[in-house]
């Protein structure tokens, strides 16, 4: 997350709106993004009606695997705050790019919570879409 | 990164920010966006 606010001017110079998409509370979720990312807007589905329509599922095994271990030990060792566990830590993520005429032009459904499409791949995508 | 560009459209929505204020991806569309959702995890 860290690395897409980096990149906030090129993705709006991209002409590209980023919406964050949590289902934790407003309180928390905002204060996750002031010590994340506080330019981003951050919406709140708390019923998970909009991960459902876009088919993210909830998986045991797919968060909390050696994989996802190892992530968070490195995480912490570099300074990472514990926040502890806030909602459903099954829920998996996802990441999209809608075009303007409503069309898909990125679905990514992570796999586990390592699993996000790198941010170089997002903005090379969205520079050859712009041309 | 597996790109899946399609002509699937993607599903509308309308949600609270943090301020409780409505945003509807449709209107962002409109005003001729492309629009990055990111769906997060839990917030740990």
């Amino acid at each position: 997350m860290a690395q897409l606010c980096h990149n906030e001017a090129e993705l709006r110079a991209l002409g590209t709106s980023v919406l964050l998409i949590s289902f934790g509370t407003p309180e928390g979720t905002k204060e996750w993004l002031d010590e994340v990312c506080p330019s981003f807007p951050a919406l709140i589905d708390a019923k998970r009606a909009v991960y459902r329509d876009y088919e993210l599922e909830r998986s045991l095994w797919g968060s909390w695997n050696l994989k996802t271990l190892a992530y968070y030990l490195r995480a912490f060792a570099q300074g990472r705050k514990w926040r502890g566990i806030k909602g459903d830590s099954t829920q998996l993520a996802g990441d999209f790019i809608v075009n303007p005429n409503g069309s898909f032009l990125l679905e990514y459904r992570s796999e586990d919570p390592t699993d996000r499409p790198p941010v170089a791949d997002i903005l090379a995508l969205l520079r050859k879409a712009a041309g | 990164m597996t790109n899946t560009e399609s002509q699937r459209r993607a599903p509308d929505f309308v949600l609270p920010d943090v301020n409780g204020e409505d945003v509807s991806l449709r209107d962002l569309l409109r005003a001729g966006h492309r629009v990055l959702l990111v769906f997060l995890r839990h917030l740990g």
